[in-house]
């Protein structure tokens, strides 16, 4: 007898939010982004180095209105050092939100968990730089598990640790490595339905599984470009389903894998014209018939340092791209007979 | 190992990179003059910046799209590159073949020029001819793609001419004509650049050159005596086999490397500063098929650049470079990275953004009131600040010789800051103030401070503004 | 000219990044402004009126008080042929007056050049911000670029008064011209000499000042007040120059908010100024010129405005006929130049009208050309 296993999935495009910004609708190098209650979503904004006003973290809906932004480095454009008054960003890396959608920000430049209300209001700060027991070094990833745990992915001590919500140290895993279930500069992190922890083992080009203690239970993904070949993997996250999906930032692409790490697809992009973006090229008129006749506009569509991804209950899969500053969001399709017609 | 080992390998690491710390000169004299020429001269063998890491720091390093991200790479680059010559040759084409933001507004584009003087920089100067012949952002800020087989604009055929190979004239005579002007822009008809798509709203993308025959001018062109259906890289051999060519790329290099020279628009009717060093620089550029690696190896091996010691006035990128590598912050990513870089513009050089095609002016011409106060206070913060991991490694050395006298500190630094020379006067003058507090002794409080205010004072000084 | 005993002086202050001139002189008489500004528009009924069509933005309180005393001209619809909308290029073209090629020479570094001939004053003009802007660049003109004029020196870094006393005791030794060792060497000693005078005599410039006037603590406030510093001291000063922070009038986002700031600090800033030098009866000799490098978009971006053209320039001072200049560039859609105003006058008609009705100088040659003046002053 022969079993068909579900293992093809489509991913539909749907629709591309952002474009570059320094503030208010738009973002700015973008490094991560959390879905919140209904329609709404958070996007991490780095911005360049010298423009600290455009660090940021962005709030907006699935259909792109814009409702606010918070945690700016500096109020005002123009010239200035980056702030580390309480609240504001450096170097931002991640975002995760608890089960009462409080926002945790982590800051590899300042060591720090910095965090607000779902509104964005500043309510605390942790994290002390360090190689010991809860101490961190550039923290490069987040995700709560599901005891409201807080899963620190600890870049520069190649580890994962597990905190409460205030920053009281559990637990750890992970040392220095090529080994399984060890580490080099970690980056992304998800937790999936059953509780079990996925890490982008950033320069080890590859995924590791965890159970949620801490065991190692797989590995998938080797150095190069071919089909499920890994070149620096960022962002990693699980759909309800259990399939694995990547952004493969030196490759430029969004790989998908099965439950148990078999490569099923992958895309290199989709963007289209955001709501946000056209309403700046209707500002700016005459570059809708520069679009017209620029050569390789087919380029719109391609990723530019894909560096998070993260999919809802709905669904939705969504890559977060650093150097187009959007998010581009497909629909995750299972190749199933839905009835109806023939 | 002898003083004059390091003291020559300071020279060469200040003219083919941006000098170096104390133990790389004593690393690289234990190797040996000659291996060091050859190691800078061959930088594929040695590791590049490790740009994934970067890139995940400087999140905005994959898109460096704007002049400012791409300053402060290229002033992160230069600060720790293990490949000196490699960044030095790129900043020595870009004083010539001129490409500015403030006409293109795209630093990436620029950036990308400036990869390709990183990888044929020390390669044959026709084919890096040729590339900037295709370089995108050098023919949109000189017009060739207004350029068209009915209607030439001249730009790009003069300036190839006039200001990036042969040069208006030599001993007195001029090298081309109006009318080889012409011919050279007709030939380059048809190389041209894809239609730009707007910067709104995802960022923007990069250009791409275009070889576009149909309009391209077919007709014959008569180019320095030469008649035939010239293409552009036709043009490109003719004017790659000029005497006036070996003529203006060895003055550049002179002036570069080795000394300041007048002003290239005084090269027709002034002769070269040293017209024996410039004679083996043409004979090696014919020598070796228009290698400019070749033509670098023979001059770093002469007499005439070993003599040359502090005949130079730094360029800004330089000084800020020089004491960084001394000073050694910066070595990994770190914020700040731009008002770092952004030192190099107030001393008057703002990169990838030249004032004309014609770029700066050199020598003298770098200082005036406000950029000689720029580069005093710069480098006397650097080396003043005993934070800094390179600072304190100077302090160490110094105090592991005992307890000093002024006289010995004072020279001491100066070998440190890479064997500096000091006129008799100016050093008096600093021995004797360094020695109004007493020998110096290591262990005792104000002597890290002493050591670092001597630092100070010596990189305050007129000779410290050489290179 | 008037009859002025004192030496003229010239401030300008560079709005830099692009200012939004339709939210800065609002015309909000024309219905056409909502209808291009349905996100980024001032409000009618805050708009500051100066007449049924135009009015300044509701953050520019002190600016309106010295335009209700006849102090201020606004001239609107500033530009120059075949508008660039990069930020670079177009203050190049402000700074050099070289439309059409790269030019390297400032307007001002020019007119230094004619007031001071041979730089007997190492402090004829003088720049606060750190680097020298295009416009005060000549060669053989030199101009003290000053980051902050309370710390403003050579060996800067030396924190201790006595320490840094010694320092520079030394460094005058070295860099004294007796000790002449040809060539470049004396050159940079000269130039080293030159730069300890002018830091020395720039520094008493603070000690020297007492005023009732406090400045806001923004930058162009405290760089205002180092003008004026600067000015009051006396040193012969007759071209002083500040710029905003580094394209902060970039409103690409956000703008009714980082517009309102901008201006707010700003015209504060100018009123303070004025309020200082009249206060130490030193205004009669000083105009204030505040400019841009263009104007932006006419149709909002639903947050911001992008670069655009035609932009307005302010001309300040006791010798000033206030009053509004110049047409308002129209916003029918036809009269539009892609989406932006179109100028109708030139910046150097500007320029030239300081230059000799202010500065006393022939224009002609300082600005490229023959540009006909307002009769502003």
């Amino acid at each position: 007898m022969t079993t068909t296993r579900f293992t093809g999935i489509t991913l539909q495009p749907s629709h591309t939010i952002g474009r570059a910004e320094f503030s208010g609708p738009g973002f700015r190098n973008p490094v991560a982004m959390v879905r919140g209650e209904d329609d709404t979503m958070y996007v991490v904004s780095r911005s360049y180095d010298y423009r600290p006003d455009g660090k940021r973290i962005t709030i907006c809906t699935l259909d792109e209105e814009y409702i606010g932004e918070f945690a700016r480095g500096v109020t005002t454009a123009g010239e200035g050092d980056p702030s580390d008054a309480d609240g504001s960003l450096i170097w931002p890396t991640a975002i995760a939100l608890d089960s009462e959608g409080n926002v945790f920000v982590a800051d590899e430049w300042l060591n720090r968990i910095s965090i607000y209300t779902g509104d964005g209001a500043f309510t605390g700060k942790w994290g002390a730089q360090g190689s010991g027991d809860g101490e961190i070094s550039s923290p490069s990833g987040l995700a709560f598990d599901q005891d409201d745990n807080l899963l620190l992915v600890d870049c520069d001590n190649h580890r994962v640790q597990k905190f409460t919500r205030d920053g009281q140290y559990i637990s750890q895993f992970g040392s220095k490595g090529d080994g399984d279930g060890e580490f080099n500069m970690p980056w992304g992190i998800t937790v999936d339905r059953n509780g079990d922890i996925f890490i982008a083992d950033w320069r080890n080009d590859r995924i590791q599984k965890f159970d949620r203690n801490g065991n190692f239970l797989m590995k998938f993904g080797t150095s190069g470009s071919g089909d499920g070949e890994l070149d620096r993997p960022t962002g990693v996250a699980v759909d309800k389903d259990g399939n694995i999906y990547v952004t493969d930032w030196g490759n430029d692409r969004l790989q998908v894998f099965s439950a148990e790490g078999e490569y099923i697809t992958q895309t290199t992009g989709d963007g289209s014209l955001s709501k946000w973006g056209k309403e700046k090229l209707d500002a700016n008129s005459e570059m809708w018939q520069e679009r017209d006749i620029a050569q390789g506009l087919e380029r719109e569509r391609l990723f530019w340092g894909p560096i998070a991804v993260t999919v809802d209950d709905d669904d939705n899969v969504f890559v977060v791209e650093s150097a187009r500053s959007r998010v581009q969001i497909y629909r995750r399709q299972v190749p199933v007979f839905f009835g109806g017609r023939l | 190992m002898a003083n004059n080992d390091i003291a020559l390998m300071a020279h060469l690491m200040r003219r083919a990179g941006f000098g170096a710390s104390y133990e790389e000169l004593e690393r690289r004299a234990a190797a040996g003059y000659e291996a060091t020429v050859e190691d800078l001269l061959n930088p594929a063998n040695r590791p590049s910046l490790e740009m994934d890491v970067l890139e995940r720091r400087f999140v905005d390093w994959r898109e460096m799209n704007a002049l400012e991200v791409n300053q402060a790479y290229w002033t992160y680059a230069m600060i720790n590159t293990e490949r000196p010559l490699e960044e030095k040759i790129a900043l020595f084409w870009h004083g010539i073949f001129c490409t500015g933001n403030s006409k293109c507004e795209h630093g990436r584009q620029i950036k990308l020029q400036i990869d390709m003087f990183r990888q044929h920089g020390l390669g044959s100067f026709r084919d890096l001819l040729l590339g900037l012949s295709s370089d995108p952002s050098m023919i949109f800020y000189l017009d060739n793609c207004m350029s068209h087989k009915d209607a030439i604009n001249e730009n790009w055929g003069r300036e190839l001419l006039e200001l990036f190979s042969m040069g208006v004239g030599m001993d007195g005579e001029a090298n081309y004509s109006e009318d080889d002007v012409k011919e050279c822009a007709r030939a380059f008809t048809g190389w041209t650049i894809t239609n730009a798509i707007p910067r709104y709203p995802y960022g923007r993308y990069e250009a791409g050159f275009i070889y576009n025959p149909d309009d391209h001018d077919e007709d014959n062109k008569t180019f320095l005596g030469e008649t035939g259906n010239f293409n552009g890289d036709d043009i490109i051999d003719i004017i790659a086999r000029q005497p006036s060519t070996a003529r203006f790329i060895s003055r550049h290099i002179y002036n570069f490397f080795v000394a300041d020279d007048v002003q290239v628009p005084a090269w027709q009717n002034t002769p070269p500063r040293d017209e024996e060093a410039i004679k083996m620089l043409e004979d090696e550029y014919f020598r070796s098929g228009y290698n400019i690696g070749s033509m670098l190896r023979v001059l770093f091996n002469s007499d005439a650049f070993k003599n040359a010691r502090f005949a130079k006035v730094k360029s800004p990128a330089e000084a800020v470079i020089g004491t960084m590598r001394v000073v050694k912050d910066y070595t990994s990513p770190k914020p700040g990275l731009h008002n770092l870089a952004s030192n190099i513009r107030y001393m008057g050089q703002d990169l990838m953004n030249p004032p004309t095609v014609e770029g700066w002016h050199t020598g003298g011409e770098w200082i005036d009131s406000g950029t000689l106060v720029e580069r005093i206070n710069f480098a006397a913060d650097q080396v003043g600040n005993l934070e800094l991991p390179g600072v304190q490694d100077m302090v160490a050395r110094v105090g592991s010789d005992g307890p000093s006298t002024a006289e010995q500190v004072v020279d001491r630094c100066l070998e440190l800051l890479g064997a500096y020379e000091l006129a008799d006067e100016t050093r008096a003058q600093l021995i004797d103030h360094v020695g109004r507090g007493g020998d110096l002794i290591p262990g005792t409080p104000e002597f890290s401070q002493r050591v670092g205010q001597t630092l100070q004072l010596i990189v305050s000084t007129q000779e410290y503004q050489f290179a | 000219m008037t009859s002025i005993k004192k030496d003229p002086v010239l401030v300008v202050l560079q709005l830099s990044g692009g200012n939004d001139a339709l939210n800065t002189v609002v015309p909000y008489g024309d219905p056409l402004y909502a209808d291009n500004r349905p996100s980024v528009r001032v409000p009618d009924d805050q708009v500051l009126k100066l007449s049924d069509y135009v009015g300044l933005n509701p953050n520019m309180g002190p600016m309106k008080q010295l335009y209700d005393e006849g102090k201020m001209a606004i001239i609107q619809g500033v530009g120059y042929p075949n508008p660039n909308r990069s930020h670079f290029r177009s203050m190049d073209i402000w700074h050099t007056c070289e439309p059409d090629k790269v030019g390297t020479e400032g307007w001002l570094g020019r007119a230094l050049k004619e007031i001071d001939p041979d730089s007997e004053n190492v402090l004829t003009g003088v720049n606060f911000g750190r680097g020298l802007p295009r416009a005060l660049a000549m060669p053989g003109v030199p101009v003290a670029s000053v980051g902050n004029l309370a710390t403003y020196g050579v060996l800067t870094g030396i924190e201790e008064d006595d320490q840094r006393a010694d320092a520079l005791d030394v460094f005058s030794r070295i860099y004294s011209p007796a000790m002449g060792r040809g060539g470049v060497v004396d050159y940079l000693s000269r130039t080293g000499m030159d730069a300890l005078k002018g830091a020395d005599i720039l520094s008493t410039a603070p000690e020297m000042y007492t005023s009732t006037v406090e400045y806001g603590g923004d930058v162009v406030g405290q760089y205002m007040r180092n003008i004026a510093q600067t000015h009051l001291a006396g040193f012969g000063t007759r071209v002083l120059y500040t710029t905003a922070p580094y394209n902060s009038f970039d409103t690409h986002a956000g703008e009714l908010q980082a517009h309102a700031k901008l201006w707010s600090e700003t015209s504060q800033a100018v009123g303070d100024f004025m309020d200082d030098l009249r206060e130490h009866d030193a205004a009669d000799n000083v105009t204030l010129l505040v400019f841009t490098e263009f104007g932006r978009r006419v149709h909002d971006n639903g947050s911001g405005t992008d670069h655009g053209s035609g932009g307005m320039a302010f001309v300040i001072g006791d010798n000033v006929k206030g009053g509004l200049y110049g047409e308002y560039p129209s916003l029918e859609a036809d009269k539009l130049l892609e989406g932006d105003l179109h100028y109708n006058n030139d910046f150097r008609s500007i320029y030239t009208t300081l230059l000799e009705n202010w500065m006393g100088l022939d224009a002609q040659p300082l600005v490229n050309g023959s540009f006909e003046k307002f009769d502003f002053i």
